[in-house]
């Protein structure tokens, strides 16, 4: 928990280039990321509950995969992040759930804003505080969230602004492009929780296809 | 004080130069800046002018011609750009030949602009008006040393349907530019200091000033008026960098003028160049080879002329059509022996043209926009010659010379077109009050009003007066209804009339085929015959049951009476537009997806600016497609849409717009909607309906509504003048302003006047400044509300020892007052819970007369209100003119004290209001509210009718950052506004809105809402419209960061709107705005009804 800068690993394999987010509220992010993850495959019941175990994160109650592989999957798609991240690279994060036909039922929206260069002025205090009430909001929505129709899967998408460059970082391919059916008709959302602070703004908020959607697909 | 003072001081220099205020708030601290450029400007011109004298062909070309000016003798040249030659070759032309060259750009003085090119926005914003013209302008009339006529020099812009329709409809207003050119030298303005002019202005100086100073005032009077805005604008160009000496600014107000007379002539001197385009119509014939298709499209298609013609109408008769139709309310309910007359006009596409060859009359002609005798055009109009050939409107040319080999083809002509069916109207018009426009060549003329005895008479009378005005002939029914009036006219062509008295109406129909009647075309036609079913006698046996079972109701309503000559319609002025749209179905070939997308983008921008023209705004969009059906072959009509299935669905947006790129947006979704093969595409049609009619002053009211009430103050300052010291201050103008003259003679001139006008200045404002301390320093000293405006039914209801405490701030006036309030109560007899009107008004009018109250209270009286008005009127005449003018330029800036003075007042009132309801007197306190809502409300609405310049002026100031710093800057505002509403959200907002979160806030006032207001549902306008503005800053101040906190207030209001409909309006705004921004830019929209399932 060292607050004061980018970790040495991070200056090595980024090194030169410019950091618009650099530092200590990035990992708090994508730590954070991680854990609500977790919170929201709980949430959706996708597995049983035995396969999560009760934690405590930022003096909150969560979840956390105990199976090795869906930890590790959570986990490794979350670091992975981490130099996006501080490249300002991310827009959203979004974990999305498929049905059998891998069309998309719901989507779990983290919409990220990084300001412009900006030294990360908030305290890791406040931060931990904001992000603590997204947790504590996700706990309570399961009444928002739609129920799963047999055969579904689930995946975690990262939206970039820009395509990283693949030659430079061998860390980049652990994502892969993507091409995931869209809905046709403009979702509806529900927003679950919204932060907004420098240099940092996130908000959460769930997508369902719109009912004309629906409609459009049982015809 | 001083600092009001000095602000009038500075703002005085600013506004003189520029009576448009938006400019002069921007411009005041730049006033060194100005004078600099006046500076600059008129040392150049000298320069000019030097350089000009001693230019040597000047003078031998002035001996020469005997006429001492050149070619270019009042013309001013701006040069934009690079160009060939370059703007110093061009420089040296204007020298030699008498012109003169703008190094800056002022609308005033530059009568063209020369460029190669300009961009579209310079196009539209700054040389509008200005013929904007190529170089070779100048250098051929060098050459033919004569100044050449400009338009076909003229840089043809891509300009947008909007302006090419104001083109169209300014075409009747056309003068020819030679007698301008006229004007122009007759009031030759190059030269300021031209002595002879101020010799004339000498012997009559006063008219002269009054001729020129009326038109600013007028401005500032009618700025609502778009001619007014206009003129403003120019104005402001016009004074602005020769503000300095009075001369100039007459000058450059007689420029501005002029320049309006040419902006007109400019705009309607481009109409020659579209025949060109009309003649080279067949260069591009498919979107495959046309980038602009749609636009060549809708400028060479007759349906396009004649669906649009009903807009050009609207606009060119808007007037009439107003006047009658508040007259048609009055006056519908005489239904005794009506006559309808219904006039068309005889093959009004063929005649039209025919005018121009007379020697064709009896020949066959048609119209046709092609004539290439195989061609697969198809013909639009014949003849009655033509008519005889069997040659029928819809014929392919090629099928009608096979029936008369020597038949004359002419093209659409649409701009004689258009001047016809102008004056058709016109004709119309002036004869008859209650004019139904069908299309531009056929129109019902209601003449039950008329005062015309004989109908026959009547309908002769105009067909003959179109025959002369027009040289086409027109035929007329007339007859009881419209249907059969309608029926007559069938009869009656060509070039008849027939008349068809109410008792000859069964006859008539009796033997008439049933495919006659409007509205019985093809398909219902054949589902009669198949009954057997030829004329009307035959329909008429059929009984109504029978109709409605076979036809529906609707239609076999219509049957039944048509059949019987019954016709209920109306002459309605003007029906109302359902829908808009545009649809292509010819020319429509696309090679991929690509070519399909760029095609929906211009008809989308087509449609937009459709929608624009008519001022309106739509909901849904259709999307109309035709694909070729499996199996059909290339059509016979070349590039024709040939056997198609028609695809059709329509989205509903949130909300109603005609912004273009969304259209688009939509269109294309449909459009992939569809998934179809772009080769397979034959026709495409986008149609916007749902339309909302976007309001233009209930839309400006909308948006300035904060804007305006933000200044107030300004306004305050403005009607606390007094009259008789405004008349005072005007007088000594006026007196000094007449030794103006005198002084005019002697010395140097420019010096003289502008010592004179400082003095004037300093003059007035001294006086000002008198005024301003002498009404000012009685509010500040005080610092309470005048005794007398004090609500003797709130006082009372206070705890004694407020009272007293007020008593002993007030000197012991209060007491005596409470008495002598008592006693009116207990004359007049009105009980406490009377109307609030009746307490506010009996209350404080005597009172404030007592004291003649200076404050801004005594806005409330109607009576001041008068008197402001008269102020007003008296700024208009000419004689005070220019005094006034810089009274009503001053006042705004001066003296902020009054409003700062009654919103303590207001805010006070609501503390008395809010310690009343603490005191659970609940009853009673209502009725309190009651006057207080009542009285803050007039004196809102007093507030509210103020000038627009200065809120125009402001709005851009405050546009989108009420929720700036730090608290936001609405809060003070609405701390400050005289609605208890307001008062409260601001209040509340500071106790709850830390954070800068707007929902706390919301969410107390769901339970504080009813106690402290009650739920009487008829709050003003205002307070609402200032919410909603709020609101929807508040969605683009947080719609990127936070849509959690919106959709909680969204949450609220909507919560809200069940304690009160106050909020009901204020929600379906907000969320209509909020569901746009979501979507823009998340994607979505917010799931606002139940959650999940």
């Amino acid at each position: 928990m060292d607050r004061k800068n980018v970790t040495p690993q991070d200056n090595n394999s980024y090194g030169r280039e410019f950091h618009f987010f650099e530092g200590q509220t990035a990992r708090i992010l994508v730590e954070f990321l991680e854990v609500a993850i977790n919170c929201i495959v709980f949430l959706k019941g996708f597995y049983p509950a035995g396969a999560f175990e009760r934690r405590r994160y930022m003096n909150v109650v969560v979840q956390k995969a105990r199976h090795p592989q869906l930890d590790n999957y959570i986990h490794s798609a979350t670091s992975e992040l981490l130099p996006f991240i501080q490249k300002g690279l991310i827009e959203r994060v979004a974990v999305i759930f498929y049905d059998k036909d891998h069309i998309p039922v719901e989507r779990f929206v983290f919409k990220l804003v990084i300001s412009q260069p900006y030294s990360s002025t908030v305290e890791e205090n406040d931060l931990q505080f904001a992000l603590r009430a997204f947790l504590l909001k996700l706990t309570v929505s399961k009444p928002l969230t739609k129920s799963l129709p047999p055969g579904s899967s689930w995946e975690i998408t990262a939206y970039f602004r820009a395509l990283p460059d693949e030659n430079n970082d061998t860390k980049v391919q652990m994502w892969v492009p993507t091409d995931t059916k869209q809905w046709l008709q403009p979702p509806c959302i529900i927003p679950i929780k919204s932060m907004s602070s420098e240099p940092l703004k996130v908000q959460l908020y769930i997508e369902h296809p719109s009912p004309t959607e629906l409609k459009d697909q049982n015809r | 004080m001083r600092s009001s003072s000095s602000s009038s001081a500075s703002s005085f220099s600013a506004k003189r130069r520029k009576p448009n205020p938006k400019t002069s708030f921007q411009r005041s601290s730049f006033t060194d800046f100005g004078s600099y450029m006046a500076e600059k400007n008129r040392k150049l011109r000298s320069q000019f002018e030097e350089e000009a004298s001693s230019s040597s062909i000047l003078n031998c070309e002035a001996s020469s011609s005997g006429k001492g000016k050149g070619i270019f003798h009042g013309v001013s040249i701006f040069v934009d750009g690079h160009t060939v030659p370059s703007s110093q070759e061009l420089r040296v032309y204007m020298l030699r030949h008498g012109g003169r060259l703008e190094n800056y750009f002022s609308r005033s003085r530059v009568s063209h602009i020369i460029c190669s090119n300009l961009p579209d926005s310079k196009m539209r914003n700054f040389s509008r008006g200005l013929p904007v013209l190529r170089p070779a302008w100048v250098v051929d009339s060098v050459a033919a040393n004569k100044l050449l006529n400009w338009s076909p020099y003229q840089i043809v812009e891509q300009s947008s349907e909007i302006y090419k329709q104001t083109k169209l409809s300014a075409f009747l207003r056309c003068k020819n530019i030679s007698s301008i050119k006229d004007a122009e030298v007759s009031s030759d303005p190059n030269d300021e200091v031209d002595p002879e002019y101020l010799e004339k202005s000498e012997g009559t100086p006063l008219p002269l000033e009054s001729k020129v100073f009326d038109q600013p005032i007028q401005v500032n009077d009618e700025f609502g008026l778009e001619k007014g805005a206009q003129f403003t604008t120019l104005l402001g160009e016009g004074t602005e960098v020769e503000a300095s000496n009075a001369t100039s600014t007459q000058l450059s107000i007689h420029l501005s003028s002029r320049i309006d007379d040419v902006s007109v002539d400019a705009v309607s001197s481009e109409e020659p160049t579209n025949p060109k385009c009309l003649q080279a119509s067949d260069v591009h014939h498919s979107t495959l080879t046309d980038p602009d298709f749609v636009e060549n499209y809708f400028k060479h298609s007759r349906l396009h002329f004649i669906g649009t013609w009903r807009n050009r109408y609207r606009r060119r008769f808007c007037n009439t059509l107003e006047r009658n139709c508040s007259k048609d309310n009055a006056s519908s309910i005489s239904t005794n022996k009506s006559y309808i007359i219904h006039i068309d006009m005889d093959c009004f596409f063929v005649s039209v043209i025919l005018r121009k060859y007379p020697e064709l009359i009896d020949k066959p002609v048609a119209v046709c926009h092609s004539n290439n005798s195989k061609g697969t055009a198809e013909i639009s109009s014949a003849n009655y010659p033509a008519r005889g050939y069997g040659i029928r409107a819809g014929m392919f040319v090629r099928d009608a010379k096979n029936c008369c080999p020597n038949l004359f083809v002419f093209p659409y002509d649409f701009i004689a077109y258009e001047e016809v069916a102008d004056q058709f109207h016109s004709i119309l018009h002036k004869h008859c009050n209650n004019v139904q426009a069908l299309s531009c060549d056929e129109a019902f003329l209601d003449i039950t009003e008329c005062d015309y005895d004989d109908p026959e008479n009547f309908a002769s009378m105009i067909r003959k007066e179109i025959v002369e005005t027009t040289q086409c002939t027109a035929s007329a029914g007339i007859a009881g209804n419209l249907l059969i009036a309608r029926l007559a006219t069938k009869i009656a062509k060509p070039n008849g009339q027939c008349f068809i008295p109410p008792e000859k109406v069964e006859h008539f129909l009796d033997d008439l085929p049933i495919t006659t009647l409007p509205g019985v075309g093809h398909a219902l036609g054949d589902k009669l015959e198949i009954r057997k079913i030829r004329t009307c006698r035959q329909l008429r046996l059929v009984p109504k049951e029978a109709l409605h079972k076979d036809f529906g109701v609707k239609v076999g309503d219509m049957l039944w009476k048509y059949c019987r000559g019954i016709d209920d319609r109306k002459v309605e002025v003007l029906k109302e537009t359902k829908s808009i749209g545009a649809e292509v179905n010819w020319g429509v070939r696309f090679r991929n997806t690509m070519d399909c997308e760029h095609f929906l983008d211009n008809l989308s921008k087509e449609v937009a600016s459709r929608l624009r023209e008519c001022g309106v705004v739509a909901r849904t969009v259709n999307l109309k497609v035709k694909k070729r059906r499996k199996g059909a072959k290339e059509p016979a009509k070349f590039m024709g849409c040939g056997d198609c299935e028609n695809l059709s669905r329509s989205m509903t947006l949130p909300v109603a717009t005609d912004d273009a790129t969304l259209i688009r947006r939509i269109a294309k979704q449909i459009f992939s909607s569809y998934h179809l093969d772009a080769k397979e595409v034959r026709g495409v049609g986008l149609q916007m309906s749902r339309l909302e009619t976007l309001d233009v002053n209930k839309q400006g009211h909308k948006h300035n509504v904060i804007e305006s009430w933000l200044m107030i103050p300004a306004k305050v300052g403005e009607v606390t003048f007094r009259p008789e010291s405004r008349r005072v201050v005007a007088e000594s103008l006026c007196s000094s302003e007449e030794k103006l003259p005198g002084m005019q003679r002697h010395g140097p001139l420019h010096e003289n006047s502008q010592l004179y006008f400082d003095r004037a200045a300093a003059g007035t404002e001294t006086l000002y400044i008198n005024l301003v301390d002498s009404r000012s320093s009685e509010n500040a000293v005080s610092k309470l509300p005048p005794v007398s405006h004090l609500d003797m039914s709130v006082i009372k209801d206070l705890p004694a020892e407020i009272i007293s405490e007020m008593n002993v701030a007030y000197n012991g006036k209060l007491y005596d007052l409470m008495k002598k309030h008592d006693e009116d109560q207990k004359n007049n007899g009105i009980l406490l819970i009377t109307p609030p009107k009746v307490i506010g008004g009996k209350k404080l009018e005597p009172d404030a007369t007592n004291t003649s109250g200076r404050s801004s209270c005594e806005l409330i009286k109607p009576k001041k209100a008068e008197a402001f008005e008269m102020m007003l009127h008296q700024v208009e005449k000419p004689e005070v003119s220019c005094s006034n003018l810089n009274i009503l330029q001053m006042k705004s800036t001066t003296c902020t004290d009054p409003l700062d003075w009654a919103s303590g007042h207001s805010s006070k009132a609501v503390l008395l209001a809010q310690n009343i309801s603490d005191d659970t007197n609940l009853d009673k306190s209502v009725s309190r509210q009651g006057v207080l809502c009542h009285s803050a409300s007039v004196a809102g609405d007093s507030l509210w009718n103020i000038p627009k310049d200065i809120e125009s002026g402001v709005s851009e100031k405050f546009k989108n950052n009420l929720w700036s710093g730090s608290p936001p800057k609405w809060v003070e505002k609405f701390e400050v506004s005289n609605y208890l509403i307001l008062n409260l959200i601001a209040q509340l907002y500071t106790k709850f809105g830390a954070v800068g979160l707007l929902s706390p806030t919301l969410q107390s006032l769901i339970s504080l809402y009813p106690f402290i207001l009650g739920s009487n549902g008829d709050e003003p306008d205002e307070p609402r419209l200032y919410l909603c503005e709020l609101l929807l800053q508040y969605i683009n101040h947080k719609i990127d960061s936070d849509i959690e906190e919106l959709y909680l207030c969204c949450r609220l209001l909507e919560r809200l709107t069940a304690i009160s409909n106050f909020f009901s309006e204020v929600y379906s705004a907000f969320l209509s705005r909020l569901q746009v921004s979501v979507s823009e830019n998340y994607g979505g929209t917010l799931q606002l009804t139940g959650c999940g399932d």
